[in-house]
């Protein structure tokens, strides 16, 4: 039981994140063009309704009080319009809502008890319907801002002038919402202002409490005459507090057919559909009703059986022994129909049958308005159907596949730790096989040729296994960047200034492990270049640039790194100042005269280094910098700046494809063994005694090209015994980190060999030995262990030491 | 229905296998001295293999060794104890010992026996002396054939110790 419910949970969040991350990107659009489409409108109510439903069936009351009020008003929204004037009110309110949203889901995550309740949020979503209605109807009698979740706007119920369409609207309230009859007196109410309302079944719900019950049972009918579309009645009736399912049917016998325009709008077939989940799908009542609102945007769902999936978990085992099935008109064909279906998530096989216009009403669930001639029918489908719905599939399947491969229904959700797992046993498998084929018995063997050929073959394999694995877990840093729009726009507001977000080669692919470490850094880095590097629209302008600043986020791939570059066209540094600066906070290590320029940009990594005078909310703590290189350093890569002076500046992040499988070489020092990563050795060579230059504390250099670089030696700096100590008996290898080099005096090279980077035991981690320079461990072809050394720390190691 | 049975069937299972070895202890020689451990702590014995030594640790910490693909630290426990180094032989072992949420190998003379002891056989440590090995002992177990220290895990692994720290500082300083 508790772990289908860490699943339904499991779920629910990534749905929720899902959701939230579409409707930032639909804000910040929108928000850019200072429009608000239709559709836009319409995505964002259907996104805040999945939301409130999910998170009520989940018991998340908070963030289904909050979404149920953001609906109210996109369903205001929806029908009347907003004027421009609200737009940036409008956009605050649903992105802190949203930020709200987010940190409800992280603490969900981290399993700590949510916000009890967001009165704050609500009342400002309140009193924006508030504004809303006032403005939309100015001079209507005082919008009451406490008037809650639907648009009733309380003007006088002038009835529509006579013209437009009729229509039946089948109304069934939520069970357990009590007074039925008032219920339904509140929805005539409502639709008093936009309908003139012709009959109601039962009609005296105003006098009768009786009626209530009958309501219950039978549900509540109303004919009505409205200018309105179909939709919108529709729409209006299902935004009624506790109503549950709205079907609205148009009558043709209507003496003054308007326009005629309204009833054709959402009208064409109507079918009776089959849905059956994927076996693990869990939730199907969850996926049933994700299911409706999304065919909701171009179908008409007269009902859907079990009819309970909102509110009854147990559902889900009915649709499973059942399937789901839906009854619905839309004006699409049913091949389109058939491909919606197929596409939507989890959905394993959608059976659709034609209906005829009569049928629907002998199909109709149970409690259905007692006017209507024929009786209760059977739920399930009736045999007649039976012919048309065994032809369905064949028919269906051809066009499905005509219209190109359905791309959700090809994807799996897997989770993490299990992509970690299959990653681990990729590496032992690699050991293993280099165990095997470099296995020291071998060398005994005098002809092997068959061995050694299915070996190579092996390898072969094992490598296309490999680049298969990790290319599994490889996404697209996409998601990274969509987030910095939303910095960079908040910032701006923030700040007063004028920018743009470029972002570039989205699409790179990236371990996730990766991405999860380059977000911070990466987010940094645009705080860094909104705050310090653009200047203000006016200093722009001064400067002869254009107002709007552009901040460019790219990633590229060059082959075995991945390059990402943050820069604007800002400011840029000044050595000079950068210089001065450090003078003041006591880094510097030379005479400021003596810096590079280069050198004095990477200054701004020192920790404690901030250029900004005051701090403000987003930077200028002078703890962002060498966060960045921190991080960035962790996870392998190397960092690098590059400035002009009045143009802007760029920030280089060179980043692995892959923390676990790096190419190593393999020295050995005394009885040890280490592995280098290839990528941090410049070369390696034989020294004499005599091209070594000795300081006056006993320090040992050497010149290579032109340059002096330090000699460490291995065997002294972790106290190996049994190690070659003659200079030219052993050999040094030149490695660099970021902009520093170093000489390693080790005994020898052994070889160079693909390796697993495995960290070191927990119980070493009291230790300090990643300072000392050894990052972890990898088990080699013979069982053996050897220790990863991180070229980065030892050198960090070392000077300090100096 | 089913599932509350079958839930029962696994409680008593597991009753079932601590009661098995609830008392049971595995008793290994340092020098001429016999210490036990509580079973359930000790998860494999293996002869002693290559270890790699890791710079910057103590001297107890005797470095990582491969067992079937997993990196484990080796903690010699004649030098946690203050004894004087010794060669290993054929007799030296490691035991595997899980602690918490991580496993570690301790080295060891060699492996005796396993024995079981009563609670009532089992008598709390002396408080005289408080050397180096008494603050590892966590009682004195009364076997037929002689008297068992019985090792308190925890303490042998976990350096926050009483007097840990001075030890600590004396590693690094060194």
């Amino acid at each position: 039981m508790n772990s289908a419910n860490d699943q339904m949970l499991e779920m629910f969040l990534f749905e929720m994140t899902s959701l939230l991350e579409q409707l930032d990107d639909i804000l910040l659009t929108s928000e850019k063009n200072q429009s608000l489409t239709e559709d836009n409108v319409g995505e964002i109510f259907r996104i805040m309704h999945t939301i409130k439903g999910s998170s009520a069936m989940m018991d998340f009351n908070v963030i289904s009080t909050v979404t149920h009020r953001l609906e109210d008003t996109f369903f205001y929204i929806r029908d009347n319009g907003i004027q421009s004037e609200l737009f940036t009110e409008l956009f605050d309110l649903m992105l802190d809502a949203t930020d709200f949203l987010k940190s409800q889901l992280e603490a969900i995550q981290g399993g700590n008890p949510l916000t009890e309740g967001n009165d704050e949020l609500v009342d400002r979503a309140v009193n924006f319907l508030a504004v809303l209605n006032g403005s939309a109807q100015a001079g209507a009698p005082g919008a009451s801002p406490a008037a809650p979740a639907p648009p009733v706007t309380p003007a006088a119920p002038e009835p529509v002038a006579e013209g437009g369409c009729a229509y039946r609207i089948e109304v069934l309230f939520e069970e357990d919402c009590g007074m039925e009859n008032l219920r339904a007196f509140m929805l005539v109410t409502t639709l008093k202002q936009q309908c003139s309302i012709v009959s109601m079944d039962p009609p005296d719900i105003e006098s009768n409490p009786d009626s209530a019950s009958q309501i219950m049972i039978n549900g509540f009918t109303l004919v009505v005459t409205s200018e309105l579309s179909l939709e919108k009645v529709q729409a209006i009736a299902e935004g009624t507090m506790h109503v549950k399912h709205v079907t609205t049917t148009p009558l043709d016998a209507v003496p003054q057919t308007g326009d005629g325009s309204s009833s054709s709008d959402i009208s064409g077939e109507q079918y009776e559909v089959q849905v059956r989940f994927d076996d693990e799908s869990g939730m199907e009542n969850l996926r049933a009703f994700m299911l409706i609102n999304s065919l909701r945007s171009n179908c008409r769902i007269i009902s859907y059986i079990p009819s309970d999936i909102e509110g009854n978990p147990a559902s889900a085992s009915v649709i499973v022994e059942q399937g789901f099935q839906i009854t619905l008109e839309t004006p699409m064909p049913q091949a389109d129909l058939q491909r919606v279906l197929e596409t939507a998530m989890y959905v394993k096989s959608a059976l659709i049958s034609p209906l005829t216009k009569a049928a629907p009403d002998a199909r109709k669930p149970a409690p259905q308005a007692a006017a209507a001639a024929v009786g209760p029918g059977a739920p399930q489908p009736a045999p007649a159907a039976a012919a048309p719905l065994a032809k369905a599939p064949a028919a269906a399947k051809t066009p499905a596949d005509q219209a190109g491969k359905p791309i959700k229904q090809n994807l799996i959700n897997v989770s993490l730790s299990k992509l970690d797992e299959l990653m681990d046993l990729m590496g032992e498998l690699v050991i293993t096989e280099s165990m095997v084929t470099r296995s020291p018995d071998l060398r005994d063997i005098p002809k092997l040729d068959n061995f050694y050929k299915a070996a190579r073959q092996l390898q072969k394999l094992t490598d296309e296994l490999q680049d298969m694995v990790m290319s599994i877990r490889m996404i697209p840093v996409a998601g990274t960047f969509q987030k910095m729009q939303r910095i960079v726009r908040d910032m701006c507001r923030a700040l007063g200034k004028e920018a743009d977000l470029v972002t570039m080669g989205e699409e790179t692919d990236i371990d996730k492990t990766i991405i999860d470490g380059i977000a911070d850094p990466i987010m940094h880095l645009v705080r860094n270049a909104m705050d310090h590097g653009v200047e203000s629209p006016e200093e722009r302008e001064a400067a002869g640039k254009p107002r709007k600043a552009t901040v460019t986020l790219c990633a590229q791939n060059t082959g075995g790194e991945i390059l990402i570059t943050v820069s604007d066209d800002g400011k840029g540094l000044d050595a000079e100042k950068l210089l001065a600066k450090g003078k003041l906070n006591g880094i510097l290590t030379k005479p400021a005269g003596e810096y590079t320029e280069k050198e004095a940009f990477m200054l701004l990594m020192m920790p404690g280094f901030s250029t900004k005078d005051q701090v403000t909310e987003f930077s200028g703590r002078g703890v962002g910098m060498d966060v960045v290189k921190k991080n960035i350093e962790k996870i392998g890569g190397t960092v690098h700046i590059e400035s002009k002076k009045g143009y802007g500046m760029s920030v280089f992040l060179k980043i692995p494809l892959t923390l676990a499988i790096v190419d190593g070489m393999d020295i050995s020092v005394g009885g040890g063994i280490y592995t280098l990563q290839i990528t941090a050795i410049n070369e390696s060579f034989k020294a004499t005694q005599d091209q070594v230059i000795i300081d006056t504390s006993g320090n040992e250099m050497i010149m290579i090209r032109g340059d002096v670089y330090p000699i460490i030696r291995l065997h002294r700096l972790y106290g190996v015994p049994d190690a070659i100590t003659d200079i030219e008996e052993g050999i040094l290898i030149w490695v660099q980190s970021g902009e520093r080099s170093i000489c390693l005096f080790v005994d020898q090279l052994i070889g160079e060999q693909q390796i697993v980077v495995k960290p070191l035991p927990k119980y070493l981690n009291k230790y300090d030995i990643k300072p000392c320079g050894i990052s972890g461990c990898t088990i080699l072809g013979d069982g053996n262990i050897s220790l990863i050394l991180d070229v980065g720390s030892i050198i960090e190691n070392v000077m300090e030491k100096r | 229905m089913a599932e509350a049975a079958r839930e029962a069937v696994a409680t008593q299972a597991q009753d079932y296998v601590e009661d098995t070895i609830h008392g049971k202890f595995l008793v290994f020689y340092l020098d001429k001295q016999e210490f036990a451990i509580p079973i359930e702590y000790a998860v494999d014995i293996i002869n002693v293999q290559p270890i790699t030594k890791v710079p910057n640790c103590p001297d107890f910490v005797s470095g990582i060794t491969n067992l079937r693909g997993k990196v484990i630290p080796i903690v010699d426990i004649r030098i946690r104890f203050g004894k004087p180094p010794q060669e290993h032989n054929d007799r030296t072992c490691i035991i595997m010992i899980e602690e918490k949420d991580f496993t570690v190998g301790l080295i060891v003379d060699s492996v005796s026996e396993v024995i079981t002891l009563d609670d009532d056989d089992i008598a709390p440590p002396p408080n005289l002396h408080a050397g180096v090995e008494a603050r590892f002992i966590q009682g004195v177990g009364k076997a037929e054939n002689g008297i068992k220290l019985i090792l308190d895990c925890h303490a042998v692994l976990d350096d926050d110790m009483p007097g840990a720290d001075e030890e600590k500082e004396f590693y690094s300083n060194k």
